[in-house]
């Protein structure tokens, strides 16, 4: 890895970090810990991904991988909802989560006079295989409310388009 | 009369988030109407009488700044003030949308301490 990659990663983790902190600590109230991935075990099945596209000034993607149980507790508690959530609510609640994460991370990385642009957030429910990581710039995971579940960030980011 | 709010955003959450955000900051006499895209905006805003916009750039169908081009080129809603929640704010969105003249640019997630300023000053241009 040369040195300009290694700073590429070094400020996308950070960025990371800091928009995912922040915005559900602003969301949902919970404290998100970065933990070494090894830590934990892989995902269990189901999980859900959420995938934005960034367009501009890089090509790439963000996307978010958490398994269903954690989701719906997460998005119930964005929602203050502790009843059954409407697979729609998770699914949208998980949408606005990565955009609004990935509008952060972008934020942070790109010089604030130059625009940036996400796609609108997609989010699927996996039941059978994890997404391939191939080619992934930095991969991060997180533990939220002691909770011991795992949420895992994944973020590639091309070069400049 | 209850003035009408029309929060614009493909995310249902977000316009749940937004009108929380509102009525927690004050904004209780008014009417608050939903769209998810901008083409359902301007068919909402060409039928009726709203006194405040707040709408997301980033959307299917029609996006943010083209719904608010058409809405400066437009007679009747050229006048209608916007704020702007975008999960895309930096200074660059800011010079884009300032011949746009929109009341303000809000970052998403909306923290109350934040953005407090800004809804003030807004309910005090409503009259509320």
């Amino acid at each position: 890895m040369g040195i300009a990659q290694a700073s590429l990663v070094v400020d996308s983790l950070n960025a990371l970090n800091q928009a995912v902190q922040d915005t559900l600590e602003t969301l949902s109230f919970s404290e998100a810990l970065p933990v070494p991935q090894e830590s934990y075990p892989p995902l269990h099945l189901p999980v859900y991904v959420t995938t934005v596209e960034v367009h501009r000034p890089y090509t790439g993607f963000i996307r978010l991988i958490i398994p269903r149980n954690m989701a719906i507790s997460l998005v119930g508690s964005m929602l203050g909802s502790t009843g059954n959530l409407e697979e729609e609510w998770v699914q949208d609640g998980l949408s606005e989560l990565v955009n609004i994460i990935g509008g952060r991370i972008l934020a942070h990385l790109v010089d604030s006079f130059n625009s940036f642009d996400l796609s609108i957030p997609q989010t699927v429910c996996l039941d059978k295989e994890l997404p391939s990581c191939d080619g992934i710039l930095v991969r991060q995971a997180y533990v939220l409310n002691d909770e011991h579940v795992e949420l895992e960030l994944e973020f590639q980011k091309a070069r400049a388009a | 009369m209850d003035k009408k709010i029309l929060i614009i955003d493909d995310s249902r959450t977000a316009r749940l988030f937004i009108k929380q955000c509102f009525e927690i900051s004050g904004f209780t006499q008014c009417t608050f109407m939903e769209a998810s895209q901008g083409e359902e905006g301007l068919k909402i805003m060409n039928a009726q009488e709203i006194a405040l916009v707040i709408t997301d750039i980033n959307m299917p169908v029609k996006d943010g700044i083209s719904m608010l081009r058409e809405m400066r080129a437009s007679e009747n809603l050229k006048n209608v003030p916007v704020l702007v929640i975008t999960s895309t704010q930096n200074a660059a969105r800011e010079e884009e949308l300032r011949p746009l003249k929109v009341e303000g640019i809000l970052a998403k997630p909306l923290h109350l301490p934040n953005v407090s300023k800004t809804l003030n000053t807004l309910k005090t241009q409503l009259g509320m």
